[in-house]
């Protein structure tokens, strides 16, 4: 009975250290995420103007996951200043820093007629139209498309662009496996017979 | 330090199966290419020992134009050898912010402070953004837009043989 009681005194007093301990580390040093840092406002800069002539007309959204995991190598003997790298390696799946984003970004795919690369030809009863072959003209990503779905461990900008520069590839590629040159040629036809009021037979073709 | 790994466990990463293909008709005719400088100096609680400091410059590639698709019947009149547009309002039509040039410029944690997350960065950017977005409307972007669109279409056209075109633009709805 006494050596119980003396196991809960004990006890008792760990936990007000361990408690206390805690809420110096809260007051101190932990950073609340619940404060949202405003930034100071800034000007804009024009660094650029361009005048262009692209037509859009076929929009791919999706959404990809880019997860990035390093984990230990070897083994460590058990301390308590290694405790991180303890609980890691044995509560953790062995993981020491992981970086996952989410990024949600849109391709654009059309016909870049920026420098007059197209062709109109007539004759009597047509008129011949030649563009130039469809390509993606945009990759739209931006920070308030992308998440930061879980950072465990530092990580530095280049590692995260890195990342970002990879989803960028990965969405391009998606959209490239659905085949849409043919998609956006079609639209293009359909879009280029809506704007022509004309009596003669319009005939459209991309270069190779 | 333990206390701080605990409940740290990494999620697995959701699996993205979700996209979406759609048809448009968008005529791009003005690229602005926009720089900004994200400062961020936090004054901490008076209990808090040290200072975070950050400067992040970015840039935004933002292309305005006018959406085809809005075009009504009646917006293509030909009357004779003279072509009339009337063309919906010029609109942003991609907003693009390139991590690859995004920079930190300028980092300094002191004191007790903790370095910042690629989170809070990426959280910073995402203000950058929305000032950006909120900027760009005082600039002449869509202006130049709407007189680059006209230009365009006007070669375009004449190229078919039309004599005269006019090219009007519809006056945005206020919402």
């Amino acid at each position: 009975m006494k050596d119980l009681t003396r196991f809960l005194k004990n006890l008792l007093v760990l936990l007000i250290i361990g408690a206390v301990g805690y809420l110096i580390y809260w007051l101190f040093f932990k950073e609340s995420p619940e404060d949202q840092l405003l930034i100071d406002k800034t000007p804009i800069h024009i660094e650029a103007i361009r005048a262009i002539a692209e037509i859009s007309t076929v929009n791919y959204r999706d959404e990809v996951v880019m997860d990035s995991v390093i984990r230990y190598k070897g083994t460590t003997a058990w301390s308590w200043i290694d405790s991180t790298e303890i609980y890691d390696r044995n509560f953790n799946d062995n993981i020491k820093r992981r970086l996952t984003l989410i990024v949600r970004g849109e391709v654009r795919f059309g016909v870049d007629l920026s420098e007059m690369n197209y062709k109109i030809r007539q004759t009597e009863d047509s008129i011949f139209i030649q563009l130039p072959k469809p390509k993606v003209l945009d990759v739209v990503v931006s920070p308030s498309k992308t998440e930061i779905f879980q950072e465990q461990g530092k990580w530095t900008d280049r590692e995260r662009t890195t990342l970002e520069t990879k989803a960028k590839v990965k969405l391009v590629a998606n959209a490239n496996r659905m085949v849409l040159d043919q998609k956006t040629e079609k639209n293009m036809r359909t879009l280029l017979h809506q704007m022509i009021r004309s009596d003669k037979k319009l005939i459209i073709g991309f270069d190779e | 330090m333990l206390i701080s790994s605990c409940g740290e466990g990494t999620k697995e990463p959701p699996k993205a199966e979700i996209y979406e293909v759609k048809n448009i008709g968008l005529l791009s005719t003005s690229e602005y290419t926009i720089g900004k400088i994200i400062k961020l100096d936090h004054v901490p609680e008076w209990y808090k020992i040290g200072d975070r400091k950050i400067l992040i410059s970015c840039k935004a590639k933002i292309k305005a134009g006018v959406d085809l698709k809005k075009l009504r019947d009646g917006d293509i009149v030909l009357n004779g050898t003279t072509l009339t547009i009337l063309l919906p309002p010029a609109e942003i039509t991609t907003f693009t912010m390139d991590p690859k040039l995004t920079h930190t410029e300028m980092e300094s944690v002191s004191g007790f402070r903790q370095a910042f997350t690629q989170a809070e960065k990426n959280d910073f950017m995402r203000q950058g953004e929305k000032s950006i977005r909120h900027d760009i409307k005082e600039t002449k972007i869509l202006q130049d837009a709407e007189e680059n669109a006209a230009v365009f279409l006007r070669d375009f056209y004449k190229q078919m043989g039309y004599e005269k075109v006019v090219v009007k633009h519809r006056k945005a709805e206020i919402k």
